[in-house]
């Protein structure tokens, strides 16, 4: 107790330095957080999806929502697979806005949504008026949208009737029945994507590179996993960037920790002799300024951490191309940033402190 | 009067590199309780080498070391720190508070070394500088305080906790004549008063009245 008191008096009568210290350490916290919740949000999308279904999308592969089919595909691939294809079903896919965010749309005729598109209601249900649509998760989460939401989609007043839950790429997204959306894009949008379901039994490989011959390079096939696993890839990255800045942000916790205790040290052998000079056993010296040095960690990452749910608050959602993910923050990664703030500091004020706290008391008083 | 110190063949000798000094050569001492002991001699003498030796804030090379019933020369770091806390009060000539804190937490600390709660450490802080004609100072930091308010503050860090002997080490080497008599007078005071046993080092002979008995440290002996 008096331990902790000590150190807290000490640290608001050094008021500028200790402020310093948590400035110091406040910024590293909050990117390490920010980082790893963008890598966590881009993790989160790439839940696995159907591995048999195999998608048409247009060459231009890296941004399936920026090509337009030719609306032959759509009775080529029957042709090409025939028995092996159980159905092709068009689908539009493109980036819009609604209620002043930009979210990504999904046209599907509304009886694959279950079937082929592996949709799970959630709340409400299914649409049944003309101007309803159904939102996934990833869209509720990251505006805030519930059922009963209402928004402006190309000048038209759509009601959310369903939340839904929906695997892989398709996380974050708003999706209409086919019809309702050509109507509303007046044909002028095509169709981005259309999705295969071979038939049970099928070679899916040999059916995929038929597929592929046939559209000679008009289009693309992929296996729909291979899609996802792309985008995965971006997570990876994201997860990557995360990883180094984890270890940067490490280091500057860690130097940043280290010299601040060290800094203190050489302006406080002085006090550190008196300390010693009033009987203070060196180990009760290292305690105090392990404390001092905790009540700082707290404070940097309150406020590092405060500063992170900020920003992240702010932009709840992110879109990368026409790809909506929400930051997230796991427990984990709350965890390991507490744990470095907290390792780091302390480590850093026990290094610096190891030597001087056990000096004799009249070297460290002499040099004044 | 019971022996307090007790000191025989004490030798102190600090290696810089090749540089070797004898600090100390050999030095006998007596101490008794009560007294107050006034030790003067040149610079480089050995002065301050013989009160870290006897306040156990340094060992000695050689010899024997007793303060008040207490093995000072064989003594483990640890049990010096001990012995410090309960024995032996350090009053310095550049007064050495902590700059970051206020007069009553600096003579507090003292008493928080010793395991004083920190309510009661604090309110006896402030009662022992009531008594030194402090009390509108208690809240000032040391940089607030006059030199000869910074040395009663760390006179009352000193004997805030009871110890057996004050040893100050020129307390009156970085203040004013006036400021000397004044401090002179508090240490008189206390050991009067309360009994605590003094050794004060100094350059100064105006110090020399203060003292039961006078020595003279030259060249690490007293001569
Ligand atoms: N830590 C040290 N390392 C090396 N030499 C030292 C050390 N401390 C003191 N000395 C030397 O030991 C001798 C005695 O020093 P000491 O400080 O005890 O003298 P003093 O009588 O207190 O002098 P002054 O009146 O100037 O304070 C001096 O020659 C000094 O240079
Ligand atoms: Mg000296």
């Amino acid at each position: 107790m008096t331990v902790l008191r000590l150190a807290w008096r000490d640290l608001v009568s050094d008021r500028v330095r200790s402020t310093l210290h948590i400035a110091a350490i406040a910024p590293i916290v909050a990117a390490y957080l920010i980082l790893t919740a963008i890598a966590g949000g881009l993790r989160d999308q790439a839940v696995p999806a159907e591995a048999q279904h195999i998608v048409v999308v247009s060459p231009n592969a890296l941004d399936p929502a920026s090509g337009r089919l030719d609306p032959s595909v759509l009775t080529l691939v029957p042709q090409v697979g025939g028995p092996d294809v159980a159905s092709a079903t068009p689908m539009i896919f493109r980036p819009i806005r609604m209620a002043d965010r930009i979210v990504q749309l999904r046209a599907a005729p509304q009886d694959t949504w279950e079937p082929v598109h592996h949709l799970a209601l959630l709340a409400g249900s299914w649409p049944d008026q003309r101007d309803d649509i159904a939102i996934t998760e990833g869209v509720a989460i990251a505006a805030g949208w519930n059922v009963g939401t209402r928004g402006e989609i190309f000048g038209t007043t759509f009601t959310v009737s369903a939340l839904v839950r929906a695997p892989g790429t398709k996380f974050a997204s708003v999706w209409m029945p086919y019809a309702r959306a050509e109507e509303l894009f007046e044909g002028m949008s095509g169709f981005q994507m259309v999705t295969v379901v071979p038939a049970p039994g099928a070679d899916v490989a040999a059916l995929r590179d038929r597929l592929d011959a046939a559209g000679g390079g008009r289009f693309a096939v992929y296996f729909e996993s291979d899609l996802v696993a792309q985008q995965g890839a971006r997570g990876s990255a994201a997860d990557n960037l995360a990883a180094v800045s984890t270890v940067i942000g490490v280091a500057a916790l860690a130097f940043c920790g280290f010299n601040l205790a060290a800094l203190t040290l050489v302006e406080r052998r002085r006090d550190i002799g008196i300390a010693r000079v009033l009987g203070f056993a060196p180990r009760s010296i290292t305690g105090l300024a392990l404390t001092r040095g905790a009540i700082l960690a707290v404070a940097g990452f309150a406020l590092g951490g405060a500063a992170a749910l900020a920003v992240l608050a702010t932009a709840a959602s992110t879109t990368l191309r026409s790809f909506v993910f929400v930051p997230s923050l796991p427990a984990a990664a709350w965890l390991i940033g507490i744990t470095l703030t907290f390792g780091t500091g302390l480590a850093g004020t026990w290094l610096a402190l190891r030597r001087a706290a056990a000096s004799a008391a009249h070297t460290l008083l002499e040099e004044w | 009067m019971p022996r307090l110190i007790s000191a025989v063949g004490l030798t102190r000798v600090y290696r810089r590199g090749t540089r070797v000094v004898e600090a100390l050569r050999g030095v006998d001492l007596e101490v008794d309780r009560g007294e107050f002991v006034v030790v003067m001699g040149p610079s480089g003498g050995g002065k301050s080498t013989l009160l870290n030796l006897i306040g156990g804030l340094d060992r000695p090379d050689s010899g024997s070391l007793h303060v008040a019933g207490f093995d000072v020369g064989t003594a483990s770091q640890r049990a010096l720190d001990g012995f410090r806390r309960r024995h032996i009060g350090f009053v310095f000539q550049f007064f050495n508070l902590i700059s970051t804190l206020d007069a009553r937490d600096n003579v507090a600390l003292a008493l928080l070394a010793r395991g004083t709660p920190w309510k009661a450490a604090r309110r006896r802080a402030a009662q022992l500088l009531a008594e030194f004609g402090l009390a509108d100072r208690v809240g000032h930091v040391p940089a607030e305080l006059s030199g000869g308010e910074q040395q009663r503050v760390a006179i009352a860090r000193a004997v805030a906790t009871a110890p057996d002997v004050l040893l100050a080490d020129e307390p009156t080497g970085d203040v004013d004549g006036a400021t000397t008599t004044a401090i002179m007078d508090l240490l008189a005071d206390l050991n009067r008063r309360r009994g605590v046993t003094v050794i004060t080092v100094t350059h100064d002979p105006a110090l020399i009245p203060y003292g039961s008995r006078l020595l003279t440290l030259r060249d690490g002996t007293f001569g």
